[in-house]
């Protein structure tokens, strides 16, 4: 009986097995891209430095959504339950007008909404959340993915969920001269901020491609990859310049509304399981926590759902398991079974060390809520430790 | 002139008499294409992509396990590079280059593809084999522990992944490697040492695997 293959072996059996591509399908569709090339940068011809442009197989596009409204930093429990649009999405809590009148928590953004916030204003979609700035004006030019915002004036924040399917979350900006540049977000955490025909961007987390606005498909354009802080001015491409160092990067925002109203978290939570039954509570209620709450109850809450025992911190496996089915409960299909193996390991505070890992991979729609829950709201009673974690999600 | 302007600026005139020589690059075949395919020349970049394709084809097909996207990716690669050729500055060969662009092109692809909820397990394709020299059992064989074994470095960090593939299969030295990936030649060879030892830890684990070892055995003898 011989021993058994060795890596070596298999090694060298990979290396014997050669990819026979079609290369004249390939061909044939490179070339006509490649001719295509010229035309759509010709504008933005500058420096050499603006042209760099990657666009990776990046399909893990981002998307997102839209814009809007609203409300006081009481906002009561009823507020916690707008309902998230697939295509639009739900003004959260904050003070803004739409087309001049005030937006109300749960109001749901259209195609050509212009909105106007007074101030910091939060906004959830179906794939993304994000904040327009007090101050910002927005427009959405686009409501089914990808979901197009235009930056007026000010600055937005975002949270963006990739989807298989692109770009799903966009914002342009028209400069003075009338061209236009768009920031395409492939994921997932970006500011963007204009002054003028400035417009600075600051990627958090993911990628962002910037280029003009195609007129279908993916943006072509730079391909900027986080951690970076960009800069250029809207009415020449070419000016772009990216800093990757970690420093320039402005710190990034948890697009949430209240995200330090701990206390006020410990009340709300709940509701997350119980909506019906505790609305009771609404005076205890703040928009922050409304923002973060709508994100795990947009769906009907198994009976598997969080069970939340201290305020924002998971601090038990089984929290953080129950917390993490909840996360991809409400992201994936609903007839969907998925299970998936999470190894982590915690730091001296019991926070969990990034990244920690899942087997396979999560769903794309629920790596948004999953660092949430693991990097924002769990501290673990046992630091230093290794854990490996069964999360099975049942229909 | 010139000697009175250095006399004025003595610190300038501190400096080590280094003679200014004009450097005049020799353009090699290669650096003469890359330029002409910057400016935009089909026909040049066309050169390029004849002599490195099957190199590309190689990397992404082994980095991507098998997957039927491989003349997908292929091609968005040679996009890429023909958008970043402006960019490139002859730092380090243009191979590596190349090499790199794919890496970030697989990559995103990969990140892609996890976004797509697939909830069955997607064997990798067939492959048609060379049937040169080896018998159709034989190969068979070789190509069943090929599935096995791109399932198993489909597991890998794509960081751990990325430098196994460079390194082991495609016989990329840790320096050039540390090129293409950006980091320290350490890190890269950190990564290699825990990809095997991962990759061995999960072949222990691997059921599949030990079903094949009969066939391996067999494949041998």
């Amino acid at each position: 009986m011989k021993p058994p293959p060795k890596l070596d072996d298999l090694i060298r059996d990979m290396k014997q097995d050669v990819p026979k591509p079609d290369w004249k399908s390939i061909d044939d569709k490179l070339f006509a891209r490649i001719e295509r090339e010229p035309r759509t940068f010709t504008e933005d011809e500058a420096p050499p430095n603006g042209r760099v442009i990657w666009i990776g197989a990046a399909l893990t596009l981002a998307a997102a959504a839209a814009a809007l409204l609203f409300m006081h930093p009481s906002a009561s429990v009823d507020d916690s339950r707008a309902e998230l649009s697939p295509t639009g999405g739900a003004l959260m809590s904050g003070a803004a007008s739409v087309h001049g009148a005030v937006a109300r928590v749960g109001t749901q953004l259209a195609e050509g909404d212009r909105i106007e916030a007074s101030q910091d204003t939060y906004f959830e979609s179906q794939a993304a959340r994000w904040v327009a700035q007090g101050g910002s004006v927005l427009r959405v030019e686009h409501t089914t993915s990808p979901l197009v915002l235009s930056l007026e004036k000010g600055a937005t924040e975002a949270q963006v969920t990739p989807v298989p399917s692109g770009e799903a979350f966009a914002i342009d900006i028209t400069a003075s001269s009338g061209s236009m540049v768009r920031v395409a977000v492939h994921g997932t955490h970006l500011r963007v901020e204009r002054d003028g025909d400035r417009v600075l961007v600051d990627l958090s987390e993911g990628v962002v491609s910037i280029g003009a606005p195609p007129r279908r498909g993916s943006t072509l354009g730079t391909l900027v990859t986080a951690p970076a802080h960009i800069e250029l001015d809207a009415r020449d491409l070419g000016t772009i310049r990216v800093d990757h160092a970690a420093g320039a990067v402005r710190a990034p925002e948890a697009v949430t509304a209240t995200p330090h109203a701990e206390a006020e978290t410990a009340a709300v939570l709940p509701l997350l399981n119980q909506p019906s039954s505790q609305s009771g509570t609404s005076s205890t209620t703040v928009p922050g926590t409304l923002a973060r709450t709508q994100l795990q109850s947009q769906k009907p809450a198994s009976n598997t759902a969080a069970p939340i025992i201290e305020p924002t911190w998971l601090r038990s496996s089984d929290e953080v398991v129950s917390a993490l089915q909840t996360c991809i409960q409400n992201a994936v299909h609903p007839n969907a079974t998925f299970s998936t193996t999470l190894k982590m390991t915690t730091l001296d505070d019991g926070r969990i060390q990034e990244p920690a890992y899942f087997d396979p991979p999560l769903p794309p729609e629920a790596r948004d809520c999953a660092p949430n829950v693991l990097y924002k709201r769990t501290k673990m009673a046992n630091s230093n430790d290794s854990v490996s974690l069964t999360i099975e999600v049942k229909h | 002139m010139e000697d009175g302007e250095t006399a004025s600026k003595p610190s300038v005139s501190a400096a080590p008499a280094i003679p200014f020589t004009r450097l005049v690059p020799v353009m090699s075949e290669e650096s003469e294409l890359i330029a002409r395919a910057a400016k935009g020349e089909t026909a040049a970049f066309r050169a390029l992509y004849q002599r490195h394709r099957s190199d590309v084809a190689r990397l992404v097909y082994r980095m991507l396990s098998g997957s039927a996207d491989v003349d997908d990716v292929v091609q968005e690669v040679f996009v890429q590079v023909f958008r970043s050729l402006k960019d490139f500055r002859g730092q380090s060969k243009f191979s590596t280059w190349v090499h790199r662009v794919a890496v970030n092109v697989v990559l995103m692809h990969r990140r892609a593809a996890r976004s797509r909820p697939t909830y069955t397990e997607e064997l990798p394709p067939e492959h048609t084999p060379d049937g040169d020299s080896v018998l159709p059992d034989e190969d068979a064989d070789r190509r069943a522990r090929v599935r096995v074994f791109a399932k198993l470095l489909d597991r890998l960090a794509d960081k751990k992944r990325t430098v196994f593939v460079l390194h082991e299969i495609e016989g990329i030295s840790p320096q050039e490697i540390a090129t293409i990936v950006g980091a320290p030649v350490l890190t890269v060879r950190t990564r290699l040492f825990y990809a095997r030892r991962e990759l061995e830890a999960l072949m222990a684990d691997e059921p599949s695997l030990a079903q094949l070892r009969g066939t391996f055995s067999r494949g041998e003898s």
